[in-house]
């Protein structure tokens, strides 16, 4: 009993942790904040539907299907604006404290993209993805029952997603409506 | 009276048992006293009336606060935890939670379910993108052992027209 308490009131306050920095920051206008909840077919249909075929096409609507919610916070300010430095440490830290497991891990010029991984419950879990190219940090937060296996697999495919043209632009166009 | 005077000393030395009191009492109730005893009637008549006594004050018991039961505690506990859930429940159910799609940009909300998702959907592909590009150079590696193929069949066709030579030139 004592032990699932105590496992409970870990996780309870690993998820905290991650809250409180989206928390923090979500409203600074420095930042951009952005969270989907359930319901999120409509980026299914994003990700599989103008390229991926078949097997591809159904992994990816199930991946979607386990997500509860996607977070994502982006900054854009200068790589070595205080800021920049500040918010960069302080993740490096949630990541660190949160005994989040390094999935991926890529640096290409100038670009680098870390994926972590959680588990925060039995059937929960915590994908985290860092990624920092020029003038820019986003963290993408997803949480839902997914396995490793399957979050593995989703970006296995990359460069074939969302490629669609036109759509850049239609997303300019909602914001600025 | 030798014997009474030994009971008194005997009574007033607290030693004397109940039945040695009784006697006293009877002593004096019987209205044969000896007058140097009578110094003691009053004493004696008083604690026979103090006995008789009765009060109205209600029982000690009624001031010692009644001690509850282990068992109605823990139900009692129950069923203020089984309360406070019920409340945390219907307060779940009753106010809906904020809506779940929507940004803020600039400190500005915006509530906007499509904007929401494609904003999203654009970050993931992003996410992809530079992933691929990662990636690059082992779609590369793979390209190159893919070319490679016929060259190792050929050096394999060369190893049996050797091995096949060899043969010929035994016989």
């Amino acid at each position: 009993m004592t032990l699932v308490a105590v496992f409970f009131m870990v996780t309870a306050s690993q998820a905290q942790t991650l809250q409180s920095f989206f928390d923090k920051y979500r409203d600074d206008e420095r930042f951009e904040f952005v969270t989907v909840g359930k319901g999120m077919m409509n980026i299914g249909n994003m990700f599989a539907g103008h390229h991926g075929k078949g097997n591809n096409k159904e992994n990816n609507n199930d991946m979607l299907s386990k997500m509860k919610s996607i977070k994502i916070l982006t900054l854009n300010a200068d790589a070595t604006s205080p800021l920049m430095k500040q918010v960069v440490s302080e993740i490096d830290q949630v990541v660190e404290k949160g005994n989040f497991e390094t999935l991926v891990e890529t640096r290409d010029k100038g670009q680098r993209v870390n994926i972590y991984y959680c588990l925060s419950g039995k059937d929960n879990a915590d994908m985290l993805i860092v990624t920092k190219e020029k003038g820019e940090f986003s963290l993408i937060w997803i949480n839902g029952k997914m396995t490793k296996d399957e979050i593995m697999h989703t970006f296995s495919d990359a460069g074939k997603i969302m490629n669609s043209s036109g759509f850049n632009e239609k997303l300019e166009n909602i914001a600025s409506n | 009276m030798e014997m009474m005077n030994e009971l008194f000393e005997k009574y007033f030395r607290g030693e004397t048992s109940l039945a040695e009191e009784k006697e006293l009492k009877q002593y004096f109730l019987k209205g044969n006293v000896s007058p140097e005893h009578e110094a003691y009637r009053v004493l004696f008549e008083e604690f026979s009336k103090e006995m008789n006594e009765t009060t109205n004050l209600p029982s000690v018991h009624a001031y010692i606060p009644k001690q509850r039961s282990m068992n109605r505690i823990w139900y009692q506990w129950l069923a203020l935890a089984g309360i406070a859930a019920a409340v945390i429940m219907l307060l779940w159910i009753q106010f809906p939670t904020t809506p779940e799609n929507y940004a803020i940009i600039g400190g500005n909300r915006i509530d906007n379910t499509e904007f929401a998702q494609r904003y999203t959907a654009k970050k993931l592909t992003n996410v992809n993108k530079m992933l691929a590009r990662s990636m690059k150079p082992l779609q590369s590696l793979k390209n190159v052992r893919e070319e490679m193929q016929p060259l190792k069949t050929l050096s394999e066709v060369r190893r049996k027209m050797t091995e096949l030579q060899n043969k010929l030139q035994l016989k």
